[in-house]
């Protein structure tokens, strides 16, 4: 009975540390970090209009880089737009961003409406993002090699109180990656 | 297969922060490990300074006894998150994932996205140690050892030491045992971690026939002295995160006090117990041990 007893307490102990560890464990051969990106752009002439189509990629973080070869997969939480620097405080404009792939096939296009920089400087404007946004982006990063952006950003309509002008922007994206240990 | 041989042979703690620390730390600079450490640094003391006694009695004369515990730590849902310090121009406007805690949280400001490492999600976690004790007139030595082991290419040692007295020979009549013990443990990760811990509790219990009914009170302490490399990243909203360097901190564990109700049931020399520990992160611990 003693016998018995001790090798059904020891079964279920043993059993128990496995189902346990292997839960807990399951935790620990990965480790997800987010990881933001910037792009800058500066528009500083006096043309109403201003077109600017810039390469983004995720290898401009060095967290990307630092964890490149052991990723599992990648995903777009958010994205932003902010104001670094404006010359005169009243420079105002309507804005558009694109993203597109590598191939110059749209991900997500959004229209910001009239806005004025300034504004942004301390508080950036979150884009609002649908699902289906956020879906063709992360259908996009499913590839791993795929790290590459291009960002588009159309200014008309742009009144200032000066003939002259400077803005540089900033659009920031951050992505959630998981990575092996 | 080698991380649940060590599991079950060595300490899960240890394991866990040979396999995470550079990747679940390294996002970290002075200002905010703490917030996200110690509730893991809380648990492992949670962890060591359990087990000590499965009862208030220790024998007048001679005893010895051979124990093996297994404890599983409750983390309370508000040891999951902790408010980061963020640099200027940024507000906390919700808190973030704490070692044990799950989504990272992005906050935003005047120099972009600013966010830290998810946690491990995870609402407890199990916890083994092995111990012997050896009693001479009302006096029991407890000592928890392993042997040197490895981890990756790190030295793992592991080392406890507590003492009992019986306080109840003291008292005649007394219709219950009375005890109190000391119990200081200590588990080292070479280069990385160095943890203490330190427990005093009171004991009580009421045996009647082959079973034992005991409790206890108990103050304790936990330290973590640690070390790891802060991967910078000099893109970084905050100064602190931009180079990369290496950080020593010391953390302390937020268990101070807890309360221990327990039972036992003793078949000749073998003795199961359990028992619920009520503290900063309850903890249920089983036991089966050889007393002679």
């Amino acid at each position: 009975m003693k016998k018995y007893l001790l090798k059904s307490f020891i079964v279920v102990i043993v059993l128990t540390l496995f189902s346990l560890n292997g839960c807990i464990l399951d935790s620990f051969n990965s480790v997800t970090q987010n990881v933001p990106i910037t792009e800058k752009f500066i528009i500083n002439s006096n043309p109403s209009t201003h077109t600017l189509t810039q390469e983004v990629s995720l290898d401009s973080s060095s967290v990307y880089q630092n964890y490149e070869e052991k990723i599992e997969n990648i995903k777009l939480l958010h994205a932003e737009y902010r104001t670094v620097s404006v010359t005169p405080a009243d420079l105002s404009g309507n804005i558009e961003f694109t993203l597109a792939d590598k191939d110059g096939n749209t991900l997500f296009s959004l229209t910001l409406g009239k806005l004025t920089p300034a504004n942004y400087q301390k508080t950036p404007l979150e884009f609002t993002l649908t699902s289906s946004d956020i879906e063709k982006v992360n259908s996009y990063l499913s590839m791993l090699s795929n790290k590459t952006f291009l960002a588009t950003i159309s200014v008309t309509n742009i009144q200032s109180s000066t003939s002259t002008f400077e803005l540089v922007g900033a659009v920031d994206v951050i992505f959630e990656m998981k990575t092996k240990l | 297969m080698r991380k649940c041989f060590y599991v079950l042979l060595v300490l899960l703690f240890a394991v866990k922060i040979s396999y995470s620390q550079q990747d679940q730390f390294a996002s970290f600079a002075e200002n905010n490990i703490n917030g996200f450490a110690q509730p893991f640094v809380t648990s492992l003391g949670e962890g060591l300074n359990s087990g000590g006694f499965h009862t208030a009695y220790v024998p007048t004369l001679f005893g010895f006894s051979i124990s093996f515990r297994a404890m599983y730590i409750f983390i309370p849902n508000d040891q999951k998150t902790f408010t980061p310090t963020l640099p200027a121009g940024y507000t906390a406007t919700e808190p973030t994932a704490t070692f044990w805690g799950n989504k990272a949280a992005v906050y935003t400001g005047p120099n972009g996205y600013l966010s830290f490492v998810n946690g491990i999600d995870q609402s407890g976690t199990p916890f083994y140690m092995p111990q012997i004790t050896g009693s001479l007139m009302g006096t029991e030595l407890l000592i928890r050892y392993l042997p040197q082991i490895k981890v990756g290419d790190k030295n793992l040692n592991f080392f406890g030491i507590g003492i009992r007295h019986n306080i109840s020979q003291y008292i005649p009549l007394l219709p219950v045992d009375l005890a109190v013990q000391v119990l200081y443990n200590k588990l080292t990760l070479q280069d990385i971690i160095t943890a203490s811990t330190f427990a005093v509790n009171g004991e009580v219990s009421k045996t009647l026939g082959m079973f034992t009914a005991y409790g206890g009170i108990q103050y304790e302490t936990s330290k973590f002295d640690l070390s790891y490399t802060l991967n910078g990243d000099p893109g970084s909203p905050d100064p602190l995160l931009r180079q990369t360097r290496n950080i020593s901190v010391s953390i302390n564990g937020k268990d101070n006090f807890r309360l221990i109700v327990g039972a036992s049931l003793k078949l000749v020399v073998l003795v199961f117990n359990v028992d619920y520990n009520i503290s900063s992160q309850s903890v249920l611990t089983g036991g089966i041990s050889l007393d002679f």
